[in-house]
């Protein structure tokens, strides 16, 4: 488990240690707040647009954090980092996990941190959000797991810019998979609840439980998937 | 095989079968949190739907303050964008009113099918304001366009307005275009009078909507009261009046007249001419001079007294007559 | 423990990319042994195939057949790289980190206890001369610097068998004699190491045993002294001797004029046998014989280019 830690703390320190994150996040945060002066333009719907626009950017966010793993992950094997870790006892499973977690929680980090920003501009604005608006946020806050493990498993044994490009253009679909009726490997259109947000309509503790289970077992299916590959890759 | 390589597939079959089964349970929960999830469009847009129908909303004002006027053109690309609003948010309200409002004039089908499209959504369907819009468009149509089939667009508006009255927060006045509507259509249908037809659909509509067995103004509960609100009794008194003077000879209308007024006034005495109360012991109306049926006084002829009692007169000690019930 | 690194037909091909044709084998049946303790140095030129040995011992990279064996263990073994440190060819470490912060992840990842690792951090960069620089980012480091710092990762866990690909590239004299040192402190200690490099005088100096590759084959393995080659004997004649020069440079498998105009030859030692008895050059004036020492280097021209 320290060995699972360690890579994902190297990863988080890595990432965050980047002031261009905390620059983007509170550009984010101030659109979200920009979206009231279009009142006029939006004929009064102007918390539509601050609610459609704050779960846009914090998706987009999510994305877009996870999406650099497929940068991470080809550059270490690139490079010979992954066989001056790899040649440690580290198993190559591990590294797999330790990559997911630590992108994970970055990206869940910045995820929160517009988030909260949202709250407090909508709450100032528009009065205190109600309880679905809050369990839509966590839900996307979820949705950023089986994300990562969507790249993961193109980063193990596609090159970068590659690995970058399906990973966009599969996340971007993994939230049309609903129409396959959930016979599939990962479906984010389950974490997507920005319409119940905004109509609070009543999102049950039971379906953020299970919707956080799901994000689980997706990344557990991912990355025994992705290990599969990984471990017959020559370094 | 490797031992870890079968630990692996294990793991791998068992997330995999406890995940399908989970998203189907999502699934199938996300449609009952909200009925309208199937009904959003299958555009590719990741998770950017409502975001998308917000901007597609910006654009359509902005195309909507460039027309000076509708035409059919600009009217079915207005449709065109509200149906794609409406597709990627069906509980978007303002896109369905006022859509819907810019193209009553020249393609009320097309609003009225939007309102229909609003109606159906499960976050709009309770809004009274789309189905009374709907109504008055018909109403619209009927008063610009006389065709063969303004029959059919009245009763069509009625059923709008019904539904409207159904629904919670709609405001009292649209009970009148209701009801006038219902008179217009039996006028067109059955060759009615229209203001006894008028009278008659509001003492229907005030009797089916549990408005009588009200309280009386004195504080007694009768039967066969009505309890309305001043601008109904007086849109009452008012048809009532029109009736007297337009069809002075008419039986149904004079039928239809004392009913109303028994209904609204039970225990109230009101001079019939200009419908003024009249109290206890007056004999003509101090608001027009007509005669009134006295009331409130001892039966005995010698006396003759206005009384405070029911049982026995203050002031020659007689038996007071119960007055009889209005029925 | 008996041996440090064994292979056993140990096979590594590169199947092409279209059709699977032009197959690359990068290793052909590779047999060594490497006795336990001991330092060997495996040779050969650009593209022999060191370098894949070593990742297929490292578990990097799938061997296409055979099999092989650190410390007795077969590769795969996960706990068994506890005991091993490797630095691998021109090592890149990620820029982001300090020496220290990734010396401390490297010590994680070789699950050294906690409260050791702080210490033992300090040890290492001591010495690797690298004290100064604990703070400094890896991405500012030059060659030199960098592949101290992979010195210093590898020696962390006071392997049992240290491989090192290429550790003297891009360390000055100083670097180099220091790196000798630690290999010669961590044989003291009892440990193997398993090197490869191109500078054959310093294998010559360190190792105990060595093995040339060649296009993925073995062409020689064995103890450094049983494998260097006699140098035969070195005749300098002098200038004014044309006659007996025009003689020997017939004979002679490498001639060379000096500074003053004087021949040096180098004969193999039979030749020399049959020129001396023939000329009597051990006596004459003009020629001045020195007898040929022995050196890796030879060993390894000879072997190598037989082979072509």
């Amino acid at each position: 488990m320290d060995e699972i830690f360690a890579i994902a703390h190297s990863l988080w320190k890595r990432l965050l240690a980047a002031k261009v994150v905390y620059f983007l996040t509170l550009c984010a945060i101030a659109l979200i707040g920009i979206t009231k002066m279009y009142d006029v333009l939006m004929i009064g719907e102007s918390r539509n647009l601050m609610v459609d626009t704050a779960f846009m950017l914090i998706t987009v966010a999510s994305m877009l954090t996870v999406i650099s793993l497929a940068f991470d992950i080809p550059k270490e094997l690139q490079s010979g980092i992954a066989s001056v870790l790899l040649a440690k006892p580290l198993g190559r499973t591990h590294y797999l996990i330790g990559k997911l977690v630590g992108i994970s929680w970055v990206a869940m980090f910045i995820a929160t941190l517009i988030s909260i920003g949202f709250l407090i501009i909508y709450g100032v604005t528009y009065g205190a959000p109600s309880a679905s608006m809050i369990k839509a946020l966590i839900l996307v806050i979820f949705s950023i797991i089986p994300m990562a493990s969507v790249v993961l498993f193109f980063s193990s044994f596609l090159n970068e810019a590659v690995a970058a490009t399906i990973s966009t253009i599969a996340i971007w679909f993994g939230y049309m998979l609903f129409a396959m009726n959930g016979f599939t490997v990962y479906d984010l259109s389950v974490f997507n609840m920005s319409a119940e947000a905004f109509y609070d309509d009543n999102i049950t503790n039971m379906y953020l439980l299970k919707a956080a289970f799901s994000a689980v077992l997706t990344g557990i299916s991912m990355v025994c998937f992705t290990s599969f590959i990984f471990n017959k890759r020559d370094l | 095989m490797k031992k870890s390589n079968i630990i692996k597939v294990i793991i791998l079959l068992l997330a995999l079968g406890l995940n399908v089964k989970t998203l189907k349970s999502l699934h199938a929960e996300q449609v009952v949190i909200n009925a309208d999830r199937p009904k959003i469009s299958k555009l590719p847009l990741a998770s950017f739907h409502k975001f998308w129908a917000d901007i597609q909303w910006m654009l359509m004002i902005q195309h909507m303050g460039s027309i000076d006027l509708t035409t059919e053109q600009n009217s079915k690309e207005l449709y065109s964008e509200a149906n794609t609003i409406i597709d990627l948010d069906p509980g978007f309200y303002k896109a369905y009113e006022i859509s819907s409002l810019m193209l009553s004039a020249k393609k009320p089908q097309f609003a009225i099918n939007l309102l229909k499209r609003g109606q159906a959504s499960v976050h709009t369907t309770n809004d009274w304001r789309l189905y009374s819009m709907a109504g008055n468009i018909r109403q619209q149509e009927i008063f610009f366009n006389k065709g063969p089939d303004n029959l059919t667009k009245l009763r069509e508006s009625i059923e709008f307005y019904r539904e409207a009255l159904n629904k919670p927060g709609v405001i009292s006045v649209l009970e009148k275009s209701f009801i006038k509507s219902l008179a217009q259509e039996r006028f067109e249908s059955k060759g009615d009078k229209l203001l006894i037809s008028e009278l008659q659909e509001w003492f229907k509509h005030l009797s089916q909507s549990n408005y009588m067995n009200g309280e009386g103004e004195h504080g007694n509960s009768t039967e066969g009261y009505m309890s309305v609100s001043e601008e109904v009794k007086s849109e009452l008194l008012s048809l009532i009046q029109k009736i007297k003077q337009e069809h002075p000879n008419d039986s149904k209308g004079r039928a239809i007249s004392d009913k109303v007024i028994k209904a609204l006034f039970k225990d109230i005495h009101i001079c019939f001419r200009c419908f003024h109360e009249y109290h206890k012991g007056d004999k003509y109306c101090n608001e027009c001079s007509k005669p009134v049926k006295i009331f409130g006084v001892c039966s005995s002829p010698d006396c003759a007294k206005v009384i405070r009692g029911h049982k026995f007169c203050e002031h020659c000690g007689k038996h007071v007559v119960k007055p009889k019930r209005r029925k | 423990m008996k041996y440090a690194v064994r292979t056993e037909d140990l096979r590594k091909s590169y199947k092409g990319a279209i059709f699977k044709r032009n197959e690359v084998v990068a290793l052909d049946t590779l047999n060594i042994e490497v006795p336990s303790g001991s330092v060997f140095g495996f040779l050969g030129p650009n593209g022999a195939g060191k370098t894949t040995t070593i990742r297929c011992l490292m578990d990097l990279i799938h061997p296409s057949s055979g099999r092989a064996w650190v410390l007795d263990t077969p590769v795969g073994d996960l706990n068994i790289k506890e005991e091993i440190g490797f630095l691998p060819d021109s090592p890149t470490f990620g820029g982001h980190l300090s020496a220290l912060e990734f010396l401390g992840l490297s010590a994680k990842l070789l699950r050294l206890p906690r409260h050791e690792i702080n210490a033992r951090v300090d040890e290492v960069l001591n010495i690797v001369e690298m004290k100064d620089y604990k703070k400094a980012k890896l991405g500012g480091f030059s060659r030199g610097m960098t592949q101290r710092i992979g010195i210093a990762q590898a020696i962390l866990n006071r392997p049992r068998l240290l491989v090192l690909d290429e550790p003297l590239v891009g360390l000055d004299p100083h670097g180099r004699k220091d790196l000798i040192d630690i290999v010669n402190k961590q044989k003291e200690r009892g440990s193997s190491i398993f090197f490869c490099s191109h500078i054959l005088s310093d294998v010559e100096k360190i190792c105990d045993y060595v093995g040339i590759l060649k296009e993925g084959k073995l062409l020689a393995f064995g103890k450094t002294g049983d494998l260097t080659a006699d140098a035969g004997v070195i005749l300098t004649v002098d200038s004014s001797d044309q006659e007996t020069a025009q003689k020997l440079i017939m004979e002679a498998k490498e001639s060379k004029k000096n500074a003053h105009g004087d021949w040096v030859l180098t004969l193999d030692q039979q030749v020399w046998e049959k020129v001396n008895s023939e000329l009597n050059l051990e006596n004459k004036d003009t020629v001045k014989v020195e007898k040929g020492h022995k050196s890796l280097e030879n060993f390894f021209f000879k072997t190598v280019q037989k082979e072509v």
